[in-house]
This record gives structure tokens, C-alpha cells and sequence, in this order.
């Protein structure tokens, strides 16, 4: 029998937004919204000491969740976002090709009280395509890598 | 800071791919070995006219997973990887600096390799 890889491709992770999102309507009135997150980690050094690593990650929504991310969220909104990674490339103004990954969001669950209730509404919509080791070892990268 | 103050730290992410380029093992400063691999990923999409999307993720392995698995990680082979996303930066040849998210995993499966396919 013939299996094929499966596909996976998930991401769960929470941070807090560095700035406000940044908002877009395309000519087809598709809604979008980049923004970015810092994500903490925690993890004692060899010294004994609990420190924080702070990883930064782009994040990209679309439609009806773009629109509500808009609205709702602003710099230091804490939020869990739940999607996939995925990869975008372009040209720089020098000619030269760039990439990154980014997170293609399908969830966004905002974790910052809202009135008495306390209720952490999560936004998340069908944005299936845009339209179109341990840490306290963290190593240096002073090592060339070629990709 | 009170409890209900923390943001609770979850940082996950797992893919799976076949590994288009990888580094050597190699030893950092520190004395801790690490591979660096190029995964491509292809999943499923709908609104594509070829019905995917095949994307390029960059996977760290470090440690005694990456002296383990030194042998078996050629171009290729098929993998899961699972860990977390971290970020790096890094200077490029004009001496800005450069800024990757790159999944550091703490487990890489190995699903097929490329003459078992």
C-alpha cells in the first residue's frame, strides 16, 4: 500500500502585539490585517535564573476575522493565535529576493478581560486563502547559513 | 505581576515535509551541536488551481536529536517536526541585519526516506 505524507501544518502560540494592526481592503473588498506579535517564553538559565525569550512573529488575517482584529485589537492586546505557518516571498527595493514565514491565522482569541463577565471572545473565520533544545543553551548565531 | 497578569507562554508548531536543503552538523561556541534544514511543506488548498500550497520552513534541531538523526536527514526525506517558533537575526552580506522565524523542533520524526519512496 501506497501512503502519501500527510499534511500538517499548525500553529498555537500567544504573544502580545507590538503595534496596532495595520489594515488593508483590496480592490474586491477583501479585508486584511497584518500585525505582529512578541511571544515569551520562559526558561531557566544555567545560572539559576527564570528569563524570558521574546519571539517575534508575523501574523496574517483575512475577511470577516481581519475585520474584527481591526476593530478589537490594538499594541499590547495579549491574544492566542491558532493557524499555519506559511511562507511569502518579494522583492527588495535592492533587487535582492527576501522571504518569511508568517502565520496565516485561522483563530484569534483575544485574552484581555472585557467588561465584569470576564468573557475572552474568540474571533475566527474562514480564511482558508488569501485571494489571490533547551533554551537556556540558546546558541549564538554567528555561523553562516546558507538558506 | 499577579497571576492573572501572565500571559500563559504557549508556543507550538508542527509541520511536516520532505527536507530540501540542510546544513552539516555542526558545533556552536557553546559546544552544542545543531543542523539547520530547509523543509518543504505542501498543504492542502482549495482555492489554488493545483489544489496546494507548498511553502519553505526552516527547522532547527539541536542537540542529541541532531547528532542522532545527522545520518538520516538528506534532501529528500520525508519528516514531521514539532516544536516551537523562534526567532533569530542575522546579518546578511551587507551587514543589516535580517530577521527569520524558524521552528526549533524537539522532535523530528523521520516519515520515509527518499529510496524507500
Amino acid at each position: 500500500m501506497d501512503i502519501r505524507l500527510p499534511s500538517i501544518n499548525k500553529v498555537l502560540i500567544s504573544g502580545n502585539l507590538t503595534d496596532d494592526p495595520r489594515t488593508n481592503i483590496l480592490e474586491n473588498g477583501t479585508h486584511v490585517a497584518n500585525f505582529r506579535i512578541a511571544s515569551n517564553q520562559r526558561y531557566r538559565a544555567r545560572d539559576g535564573e527564570w528569563r524570558d525569550k521574546t519571539c517575534f512573529v508575523d501574523v496574517v488575517t483575512w475577511r470577516q476575522l481581519a475585520e474584527r482584529v481591526a476593530s478589537r485589537l490594538h499594541k499590547g492586546s495579549p491574544v492566542m493565535i491558532e493557524g499555519e505557518l506559511q511562507y511569502t516571498q518579494w522583492n527588495a527595493q535592492d533587487g535582492s529576493k527576501r522571504s518569511r514565514v508568517e502565520i496565516l491565522a485561522r483563530s484569534v482569541q483575544m485574552l484581555e478581560k472585557t467588561g465584569e463577565s470576564g468573557d475572552r471572545p474568540v474571533y475566527s473565520g474562514n480564511m482558508d486563502n488569501p485571494p489571490n533544545p533547551d533554551p537556556s543553551d540558546e546558541p549564538d548565531y554567528s555561523d553562516d547559513i546558507p538558506f | 505581576m499577579s497571576l492573572q497578569d501572565r500571559l500563559p507562554g504557549v508556543n507550538y508548531a508542527v509541520i511536516t515535509g520532505v527536507v530540501k536543503k540542510r546544513t552539516g552538523l555542526f558545533t556552536t561556541l557553546k559546544g552544542i551541536s545543531v543542523i539547520h534544514l530547509l523543509v518543504e511543506n505542501t498543504v492542502e488548498n482549495p482555492y489554488r488551481e493545483s489544489g496546494k500550497s507548498t511553502y519553505e520552513i526552516r527547522v532547527d534541531l539541536w542537540g542529541k536529536a541532531a547528532r542522532a538523526l545527522d545520518d538520516r536527514l538528506v534532501p529528500g526525506t520525508g519528516i514531521l517536526a514539532e516544536g516551537l517558533l523562534a526567532h533569530r537575526e542575522i546579518e546578511d552580506y551587507t551587514g543589516g541585519l535580517r530577521h527569520q522565524n524558524v521552528l526549533r523542533a524537539s522532535r523530528v520524526e523521520i516519515l520515509y526516506i527518499e529510496k524507500e519512496r
